[in-house]
């Protein structure tokens, strides 16, 4: 019987679970404006293979999707359309702010239509450098986000909340 | 010119120099029907330009084309402006605190007047300022900021930090925006020329000169609430704008509201209004469509554009010449390589340089690898589209190898510049020439694979037969070019018609096709990846050995003057205006995008076809944002 269960069960705790869970298959949104978007499809394609996180299904709604990755400037015409879009997302949600643009606005910075990060509208989780970010930046900033998935507590605080 | 003897004839009050016609603006409907009659069918851009400090007026500039007798005419005409070019003059201003503070140990020995290498009288202006003097920021304009001034100067005075505040109070801040004049108007084309429906709403927007007669005279990339025109010299680059979404969305409801009731009155059938981006899969980025729709049927469609309208034109005007070109790769950032071309040949064409030619050849090879790669792309995305993923693997996976080769020549892969005015930064190594021969000992066979793909597909053949149909004389009044334009059975690629570069050494063919829709286009782009490889395995041959740039002064300053260069991009014409005043930066740079006005053709083109339809023709016009809204 002992050893029957030894090949069975893991023991682990709920968040660990979950966690598990939720970075072994981030859905993307297919939510990109700028040049790093075509990075960004590099990134899914043959050579990078997004699949092998679990996350080649970019999304067209952000209704079904858990991560943003803002590729490229963000307008003040866009702004509002990021923020709205955001917000459509189911939580838990993440966002990268993928390029020099999204962090800061880039060389772009100081025009007058440009926003100066895309941080000024909705929280970032990680922020990749690069104008455009190689797709081995893009899957390096990814890895960090799943590190940054798997240390949250979110059920923990949650029932602290209760008690 | 045989037609300036007939435009002397005809008109009364016109001035015609080499190609240029200058004209009052009353008259210019009247010029433009009849150049638009003997034949000069394509117009090929409307750019305005502000020269209201100088002369108290705005300037509008036609670039009118004659396909039949492959000539280039440039028409201007000029709006006077009431109350301008006396605003801010002799109005005296204080001199900062900070600037105070620093120029007050200021003898004036001239020391550093006497060691500035671009001649500009420094001790007049710092001495001025302790003096309390008002002094013209433009003296230091053409300062490079070499700090040999600052080294030699006794007193340790800050000269470079007194001049950037003095730049920075010039350009930035509200003392600039004073437009207190009445808008400017000119006569519109539009009922001669479609293409200047877009043209004209860009030069409403950004430069605020009003078109009397033009149907639809709305913003084009800003939000209706912006107040001002960037492109006008008194708005400062830095002056951001926040936008108000619900009142956007008030003026939107508004308008189509009430071309809804008249559309529904007219046809008695239930129309609605239909939402397509700019966050939408098949929109290629962050472009806006409106329909309205009956049932399946679209009705008439309002693109909405500037999501990406990052101001690169008036960037352009903020910086040097050379500062400028890594911002050309962002403008169509699938094809940088062309871009770069289009910049740096306007600004050699000014500076009226010799290009040695090495670095012709290296230029050619790598825009006919950026032409495969953009058709790569747009074969990536087209078809996935319409439900097939499969292409995309393949392309992306070939792209692939072109990238290695850009950062093998200059170590970027996307946003490239690869061009210098006078030549190329890199040369032709041995690993970049190796990869380069292997791509082109595969890449036929790959064609041929995508071929087998999609060319008898029951399934594509289906989705683009017939569909997005363009005719000859649409695409010609619409002012569509590339692909699109020879998917009509218009045989014009500006590599044949007016050879830039070394591209009258290669041999070389230009697919026309008459379907005149989205399947023409597909099989004109998979020839012209055969006839790209042509070419580079030609220049390959042929590239002579020698210097890759010519001697070229660190900093720029073309003669006064203005040049228009036109290159074959993927996507069709791309040309790039540039005037100067013969300082370090462009006076005023405009860039005549393609897909811009390929865009234009959409509501001709997906008149009264099913929504389905208008996903596949807006692909086959393979859009790129960031040259759309630049």
């Amino acid at each position: 019987m002992n050893k029957k269960l030894d090949d069975s069960i893991i023991l682990t705790t709920i968040d660990k679970f979950l966690n598990w869970g939720r970075l072994s298959s981030l859905w993307p949104l297919t939510f990109s404006t700028a040049c790093c978007a075509i990075e960004m499809m590099v990134a899914g394609s043959a050579h990078h293979d997004l699949s092998r996180f679990g996350m080649e299904v970019f999304r067209a709604t952000p209704r079904q999707a858990d991560l943003m990755i803002v590729a490229g400037t963000i307008t003040y015409k866009m702004a509002p359309r990021v923020k709205r879009l955001y917000d459509q997302m189911a939580e838990p949600k993440y966002v990268i702010a993928m390029g020099a643009c999204a962090i800061s606005g880039g060389p772009f910075n100081m025009s007058y239509g440009v926003v100066e990060g895309v941080d000024k509208v909705i929280p970032v989780d990680v922020y990749v450098p690069g104008c455009p970010p190689k797709p081995e930046a893009l899957l390096h900033g990814i890895m960090k986000l799943r590190k940054k998935i798997e240390n949250e507590r979110k059920l923990t605080e949650k029932i602290k909340e209760w008690k | 010119m045989e037609i300036a003897k007939k435009i002397k004839e005809n008109f009364k009050a016109v001035k015609i120099s080499d190609g240029e016609i200058r004209i009052k603006k009353n008259a210019l409907p009247d010029l433009c029907r009849f150049l638009h009659e003997s034949g000069y069918t394509h117009l090929s851009l409307i750019t305005g330009v502000d020269y209201t400090d100088e002369r108290g007026e705005f300037e509008v500039v036609y670039h009118l084309y004659s396909y039949s007798k492959k000539d280039l005419i440039t028409v201007k005409t000029a709006a006077k402006v009431k109350g301008a070019g006396s605003k801010t003059r002799g109005k005296k201003t204080e001199i900062p605190e900070e600037i105070k503070k620093k120029v007050k140990d200021c003898i004036g020995c001239k020391i550093c007047t006497k060691k500035c290498p671009q001649e500009i009288d420094v001790k007049e202006v710092i001495f001025g300022l302790k003096e309390g003097k008002d002094v013209d920021p433009g003296v230091i304009e053409n300062c490079s900021e070499c700090g040999s001034c600052e080294e030699k100067c006794p007193k340790k005075i800050e000269i470079l930090g007194v001049f950037e505040m003095l730049k920075l109070g010039s350009s930035g801040g509200d003392s600039g925006g004073s437009d207190d004049y009445e808008m400017p108007s000119i006569p519109s084309i539009t009922h001669i020329y479609n293409s200047a429906d877009w043209h004209e709403r860009e030069v409403y927007d950004l430069m605020g000169i009003e078109f009397e007669g033009h149907p639809n005279l709305r913003r084009m990339f800003l939000s209706e609430t912006f107040e001002g025109y960037p492109l006008r010299k008194s708005y400062p680059l830095t002056k951001k704008q926040e936008v108000n979404i619900n009142a956007e969305f008030e003026e939107d409801e508004h308008l189509l509201d009430n071309r809804l009731n008249t559309l529904q009155k007219q046809s008695g059938t239930g129309l609605f209004h239909l939402n397509m981006g700019p966050q939408h899969p098949s929109t290629h980025g962050v472009l806006r469509l409106r329909l309205l729709v009956d049932g399946e049927i679209i009705r008439e469609i309002y693109p909405v554009l500037g999501y990406l309208h990052r101001g690169i034109e008036k960037i352009a005007e903020n910086l040097n010449y050379t500062q400028f070109i890594p911002y050309t790769d962002r403008l169509d950032y699938v094809a940088s390589m062309i871009n770069n071309a289009a910049y740096v040949y306007a600004v050699e064409d000014l500076m009226e340089l010799e290009i040695p030619l090495r670095a012709e050849y290296l230029r050619v090879i790598v825009m006919e690898l950026q032409r495969i790669a953009s058709h790569l792309i747009w074969f990536a995305s087209w078809p996935m589209d319409l439900g097939a993923t499969t292409p995309y693997f393949y392309t992306l996976r070939d792209r692939e190898r072109i990238l290695w080769i850009f950062e093998d020549l200059c170590g970027a892969r996307l946003t490239l510049n690869y061009f210098r005015v006078g030549g190329v930064t890199g040369d032709m190594n041995d690993a970049a020439e190796k990869k380069l021969k292997d791509f082109l000992g595969i890449m036929p066979e790959m064609i041929e694979e995508y071929e087998q793909l999609l060319t008898e597909n029951e399934i594509i053949i289906g989705r683009s037969k017939g569909v997005g149909y363009l005719s000859k004389k649409d695409a010609i009044n619409y002012g569509v070019t590339g692909p699109i334009l020879r998917s009509a059975g218009v045989k014009y690629d500006i590599r044949k018609a007016h050879t830039y570069s070394v591209y009258d050494k290669f041999k070389f063919k230009i697919p026309v096709e008459k379907g005149c829709d989205v399947y023409a286009r597909y099989k004109i782009r998979m020839e012209e990846m055969r006839q790209s490889l042509s070419i580079i395995s030609q220049a390959l041959d042929g590239i002579p050995e020698g210097e890759i740039k010519a001697r070229v002064p660190r900093l720029i300053t073309p003669l006064k003057g203005e040049s228009y260069s036109r290159v074959e991009s993927p996507k069709g014409e791309l040309g790039v205006y540039m005037i100067s005043d013969g300082s370090q930066r462009p006076y005023r740079l405009h860039i005549r995008s393609p897909c811009f006005c390929n865009l234009s053709s959409i509501s001709r083109m997906c008149e009264n076809s099913v929504v389905a339809d208008l996903i596949s023709a807006t692909a086959s016009i393979d859009i790129v944002l960031g040259e759309i809204d630049r």
